[in-house]
């Protein structure tokens, strides 16, 4: 884990988490927090506002849709607020330049912390895909979520 | 990779592998009946994977005559994802769509051997939603403001089948 005497800057802030550009030495920290980051994907990295490394976030934009996965290397963190509120950070910061329309999120129908997670942070469930997600060598049933512009700029005006 | 026949549609439909020499009728095809009205060309595309193995184009044909396309392609989710479009109203019905998404999903999961087929369909178009369930597919979800299409976002229901599924209903693994 790497310890930053001063803080990286970033302007992805929010009231628990900050998240912070990934990097090359990153690579190893990625494999621990449960979560693959396509090539095609841009990923960050989440701290506590402190600077510790918890986690790791991607997104991917295909014109004015959106996919954001987030993962933790310690599940308590889906439950103490940090992933609700990194993945809200995300969700307010990409429309401040990006004219989207929805963004998804694909969770594992298992992990519940995750699923109650993107619930708070304001994701409306659409459905269940089955055998969707590709984790450890099998297909796993996926819940989708989404948000959609209103949502977003509701969030936007709410702070 | 197992052989699958293209033909034995009724009345003597057959899917034939698309080529240059289906082009003008697919270009005319497209834009002249109402297909389409309900076949979206753009989705975003998915998080996962490059082009999966499985990637192909068919024509429906009956005699000389081109009635439609069929499409295996790279999936939205994961698999493979199968599109479907019959241009001429009067072939509607007729069993032509029924017979063309069999076959794609027999060459998808003996041919290809994929683990999952999906497809979206708009919400509004019961006709095509009755083919795909009777095909087995099953409704997984709305994606809400999905496609961009005519100038609006527009919701798709997302379908799936599973090879477990599929396999069931055909009397296992051939």
């Amino acid at each position: 884990m790497k310890t930053y005497v001063e803080l990286p800057p970033t302007w992805l802030v929010g009231r628990k988490t900050r998240l912070r550009a990934l990097e090359v030495e990153d690579v190893p920290f990625l494999g621990r927090c449960k979560i693959v980051i396509d090539k095609q994907a841009r990923g960050f990295v989440v701290q506590t506002l402190d600077g510790r490394d918890i986690g790791a976030l991607g997104v991917f934009v295909s014109g004015p849709h959106a996919a954001i996965a987030v993962g933790f290397v310690d599940d308590v963190r889906y439950v103490d607020g940090s992933a609700t509120d990194a993945l809200k950070v995300m969700c307010k910061g990409l429309p401040r330049s990006l004219p989207l329309e929805r963004i998804e999120a694909l969770v594992p129908v298992e992990n519940h912390r995750s699923l109650a997670a993107h619930e708070r942070a304001g994701f409306e469930r659409e459905g269940v895909l089955r055998e969707a997600l590709l984790e450890d060598g099998r297909y796993r049933d996926a819940v989708v979520f989404s948000v959609l512009s209103e949502g977003i700029e509701r969030w936007l005006e709410s702070r | 990779m197992a052989r699958v026949t293209l033909t034995g549609g009724p009345e003597g439909t057959r899917l034939e592998r698309a080529g240059l020499q289906h082009a003008k009728a697919l270009r005319d095809g497209f834009n002249s009946g109402d297909a389409a009205a309900s076949t979206r060309w753009h989705l975003p595309r998915p998080l996962s994977s490059p082009n999966p193995k499985g990637m192909r184009r068919y024509a429906i044909m009956r005699d000389d005559r081109l009635v439609g396309t069929c499409r295996l392609w790279k999936p939205q989710y994961a698999g493979l994802e199968l599109a479907i479009a019959i241009f001429d109203p009067d072939e509607r019905g007729r069993g032509t769509g029924t017979f063309a998404v069999k076959k794609l999903c027999e060459v998808a999961f003996v041919g290809v051997g994929t683990h999952r087929v999906e497809l979206g369909v708009y919400p509004d178009n019961t006709a095509a939603i009755r083919v795909y369930e009777k095909c087995g597919f099953q409704r997984e979800a709305i994606l809400r403001r999905y496609v961009h299409h005519e100038g609006e976002f527009r919701d798709l229901l997302w379908m799936a089948l599973l090879r477990r599924d599929w396999d069931a209903a055909n009397g296992g693994r051939r």
